[in-house]
């Protein structure tokens, strides 16, 4: 794909997908490409440029784990080891899981400590140390090793073990061991460097008028920085950062970011997993997609980003958007280029429904949650419903009250698809001793059954 | 004036002196009038827009002042009383000072606590409740009500204790307490929410080159954000504020937000100290002239000011992004207030005069506070003069002392140091001596709104 192309692909994907901004980069064949489109801030109207940093989320995430892992390259950390032999006042609410829980468990997202976000506590009180002292309190959704679901507060424990060991603080870290010698100069980690840049900020989509209104707050809660909050970049910039992971932990300026045995680690399975479910495939702060591509996403408050590499290939892509639907622009500009590139799809298949919806649906029943959200799959007239509640208000278009029930059909295998256009399939899986499932699996999140015999685990 | 002349004035002051961006507002005859020019980012190129939010800086602590006294108009809190009835955990290196402090002393920079600015800390350590802890270990630079140095730590005590007071942030507190009543929409004092808007960012002169650089970093720490670091507003938004000072607490929009006797408590002089002031104040304003009120601002390359005249009904704002902004602050409101209030508020420095002030060696020694230092010694029958500062935190700070320039005696005597453009200019330093011991030596110098203690002088009292 040419840069013509590639302008011309992401203008038409904007366009079609209703997103105010976007910033691509594409590396194929030691070459890489990039374009933008549309605004930065519709209320201010200024253009996205190459040089325009935008939220990048979650995919922090992956420069959070490289910092341990350059912990671990200088001996100064083991991923098997408990987080308590570093870190000897951790505490979580289980004191056994506090006691058990390994480094990599908190990059692997199998720590199972359940403070996916917590309510934003105001400026002055959302510093990493206040977070973690909240997490002294918070449940286990699983027991450590047993089941896998996404976990933000592993990711900030792990940032904070860094900032411990190697005595900085986590911000810069960030700056100081990434952004610098990688000579990442469209990167801010704090608000206030972002001021300096053109940034943008996010966007919904007002429900009656469809029109794309900018969010009433740019970041998740600051205290969760390690986990992706306030991390903001260029494409070309993201695009650097993933191809030094490509390139063994080789920068293209011949900076050593990682060593080459810790980086293919970083792509590597991360397990294993002890019998429990698991809601994805990931390796040390990579996730791992289908058919070869290591990937991440990221959200925020009206924002949806990705970088996905194909390691096998060296081929990479970035797109950042600002728009909460923007993950739609994101398969629109990806998928023709990586399949064109690659020769296979980065997306996996969508399950169907199935033509025999008669199955037994005695299993599923009941509240599945986590500290964020509850869902309530129900039964009515012989068929599964489901509906959600967000605990507290995360982003303008959470809903805080209980959603309108919504019909589940089977799609094989603990498959459910909702009637709700655009809603994620979902799975009821990991039946207990009188075989009620569980878990609820949706995305890359596990919720628990309420009464289930899991419970235990929550405060030991 | 009209909106079309405005912005020839601006843009012409903006031009002569070479700032990247300027935002101004005018408000009289009951018209407020808002221009802007320029950029409000030189690495981004991006224009300064009449709402873009630009700097505000120390104009900050007429903000912090207000809800204070919105504290005292709602009885939680006194300005007569000691500071340590409302948080007994509060200390300063002083024990004596600890108990003397009033809250009015932390809004008319008479506490004396040299707590001018601390070192940045990082992010996560820059609250300011923690900054609040920190001047614990702070000494005096003059002993309580015994002087007046501009105090940005009796500042971020004042924004601690209205935390501490309503138990709601100090950010959540100017938005709900003064943007949201005023309705004031470009105004931002969290650097997340600033991101929400257009911003302008500071700018350096570069010594040796001359070019113009964006500062490399935003804010002053932020832990002193109530003493002003991170608030960021258009100039229009400011005299939204304005006015509601001008309307002796009541807002444009009916909105009440102090009883008419704190504000005009708040423009009247605070209670009358005994000893050296290196000027004339309220609360969270500074008294000028002819019943004018002001603020300025400062801040990493930005320059900002506010001016009040409550008998013309006037208000004037000016914002700009350069370390030097200064000299179009002054081509602006000069001719304003000289219109409605009488008089040129940003006057030339005083002249030269011929003669030498006897016993120079009375004003050697090294003065300092707890960010700057000033060297003043004898050379060849003349006193010369080097600063340096004791943190960087400007890119144009410098850490080590310079060469010494001989300082020019000038009328009401006083001294004039070359800044680089000349003793006429603006930025010349005008440098003054109080307080003589027994021996005549002095214990302050001052230079503008601070003070700086000999570092051999004894305490006074």
């Amino acid at each position: 794909m040419n840069r013509r192309e590639l302008q011309d692909a992401l203008d038409a994907a904007r366009v079609k997908n209703n997103v105010p901004g976007a910033s691509v980069a594409f590396l194929a064949g030691g070459k890489v490409t990039s374009a933008v489109s549309g605004v930065a801030n519709v209320t201010t109207g200024i253009e996205v440029t190459p040089d325009t940093i935008m939220h990048v989320g979650s995919i922090t995430k992956v420069m959070n784990a490289t910092l341990v892992m350059q912990l671990v390259d200088e001996g100064k950390v083991a991923l098997e080891r408990p987080v308590i032999d570093y870190l000897p006042a951790f505490r979580v609410g289980n004191a056994e899981a506090a006691r058990s829980i390994t480094v990599e468990q908190l990059l692997n997202h199998t720590s199972g400590i359940d403070a996916n976000l917590l309510p934003d506590s105001g400026h002055d009180n959302e510093t990493l140390d206040n977070t973690v002292a909240r997490f002294t309190s918070a449940p286990q959704l699983h027991l450590p090793g047993r089941a896998r679901s996404y976990c933000n507060a592993g990711t900030v424990l792990a940032g904070h073990l860094s900032r411990r060991l190697f005595g900085a603080s986590w911000y810069d870290l960030m700056k100081e061991r990434i952004f610098a010698p990688l000579g990442l100069e469209r990167a801010a980690v704090l608000p206030e460097d972002a001021l300096l840049h053109r940034a943008s900020v996010g966007h919904f989509a007002d429900p009656a008028s469809g029109k794309n209104v900018r969010t009433s707050h740019t970041f998740l809660p600051l205290g969760y920085a390690p986990a992706g909050a306030s991390n903001m970049m260029s494409a070309s910039d993201l695009l650097t950062f993933a191809r030094t992971h490509m390139s063994g932990g080789l920068a293209p300026n011949g900076a050593r970011l990682l060593s080459e045995e810790n980086a293919a680690r970083m792509c590597r399975r991360s397990g294993p997993v002890l019998g429990g479910p698991e809601a994805f495939d990931c390796g040390i702060g990579w996730v791992r997609g289908t058919n070869g591509f290591v990937q991440h996403g990221g959200g925020g408050p009206g924002i949806v980003s990705i970088v996905i590499i194909h390691p096998e290939s060296k081929t990479a892509a970035v797109v950042l958007t600002n728009a909460e639907h923007g993950l739609r622009l994101i398969v629109d500009v990806l998928r023709p280029f990586l399949k064109a590139e690659v020769g296979v799809d980065p997306f996996a298949a969508q399950p169907q429904p199935l033509a025999d919806q008669k199955i037994d649906l005695t299993p599923y029943p009941g509240l599945y949650e986590n500290n964020t959200v509850v869902f309530d799959v129900a039964i009515k007239d012989g068929t599964l419903t489901l509906s959600a509640l967000v605990k507290h208000k995360v982003y303008d278009s959470s809903l805080v009250e209980w959603s309108a029930p919504r019909f589940l059909a089977a799609a094989g295998e603990g498959w459910f698809l909702s009637d709700e256009p655009g809603a994620l399939p979902l799975r009821l899986l990991d039946p207990d001793a009188r075989g009620r499932t569980r878990y609820l699996a949706q995305s890359l999140w596990l919720f628990g059954r309420r009464d289930g015999d899991q419970r235990e685990a929550r405060s030991g | 004036m009209t909106s079309e002349s405005l912005l020839g004035a601006l843009e012409a002051a903006r031009l002569k002196h070479g700032v990247p961006g300027v935002s101004a507002a005018f408000y009289e005859g009951g018209v407020l009038r808002a221009a802007a020019g320029g950029v409000a980012n030189l690495s981004t190129g991006v224009a300064m827009s009449t709402e873009t939010l630009a700097h505000i800086g120390s104009i900050t602590k007429t903000l912090n002042a207000t809800i204070l006294m919105q504290l005292v108009d709602e009885g939680k809190v006194a300005l007569d009383r000691k500071l340590i009835e409302y948080w007994p955990d509060f200390r300063v290196e002083d024990d004596e000072a600890t108990r003397a402090i009033s809250v009015e002393m932390l809004v008319n920079h008479t506490s004396g606590i040299d707590g001018t600015l601390l070192p940045d800390l990082g992010h996560d350590e820059e609250t300011i409740e923690k900054t609040a802890r920190r001047f614990a270990h702070v000494r005096q630079v003059h002993a309580p009500a015994h002087g007046r140095s501009y105090c940005n730590a009796g500042t971020v005590l004042a924004g601690y204790l209205a935390q501490r007071i309503t138990g709601t942030g100090w950010y959540d507190l100017v938005k709900e307490r003064i943007f949201k009543p005023l309705g004031m929409e470009h105004a931002a004092v969290l650097p997340e929410d600033a991101l929400l808007h257009r911003t302008s960012v500071g700018h350096f002169r570069d010594g040796p080159t001359g070019r113009l650089k964006r500062s490399s970093h935003l804010f002053l720490p932020i832990g002193y954000a109530s003493a002003g670091s991170t608030a960021m507003m258009s100039a229009s938004a400011l005299l939204t504020f304005a006015r509601m000072h001008l309307g002796n607490g009541a807002a444009h929009n009916g909105a009440r937000l102090l009883s008419t006797e704190s504000a005009v408590r708040m423009r009247a002089p605070s209670p009358p100290i005994d000893g050296p002031a290196a000027f004339d104040c309220g609360i969270g304003w500074i008294r000028n002239k002819a019943e004018v009120v002001q603020h300025g601002g400062g801040g990493p390359g930005i320059v900002s000011c506010l001016f009040v005249h409550v008998p013309s009904q006037t208000a004037a704002a000016v914002l700009t992004n350069a370390e030097y902004g200064i000299d179009v602050i002054a081509d602006l409101i000069n001719p304003f207030m000289k219109e409605h209030a009488g008089f040129e508020p940003f006057p030339l420095p005083p002249k030269p005069v011929r003669v030498a002030p006897a016993n120079l060696e009375r004003y050697v020694g090294r003065y300092e506070n707890s960010s700057d230092v000033h060297e003043f010694s004898l050379v060849d029958g003349s006193l010369m003069w080097s600063a340096h500062s004791q943190h960087r935190f400007y890119d144009s700070s410098r850490l080590d002392a310079p060469p010494p320039t001989r300082l020019v005696p000038a009328e009401g005597g006083v001294f004039l140091g070359h800044r680089g453009h000349g003793l006429a200019a603006r930025d010349c330093a005008v440098i003054g001596f109080a307080d003589p011991d027994a021996d005549g030596k002095f214990r302050y110098a001052f230079q503008r709104l601070w003070l700086y203690r000999r570092r051999d002088a004894r305490r006074t009292r």
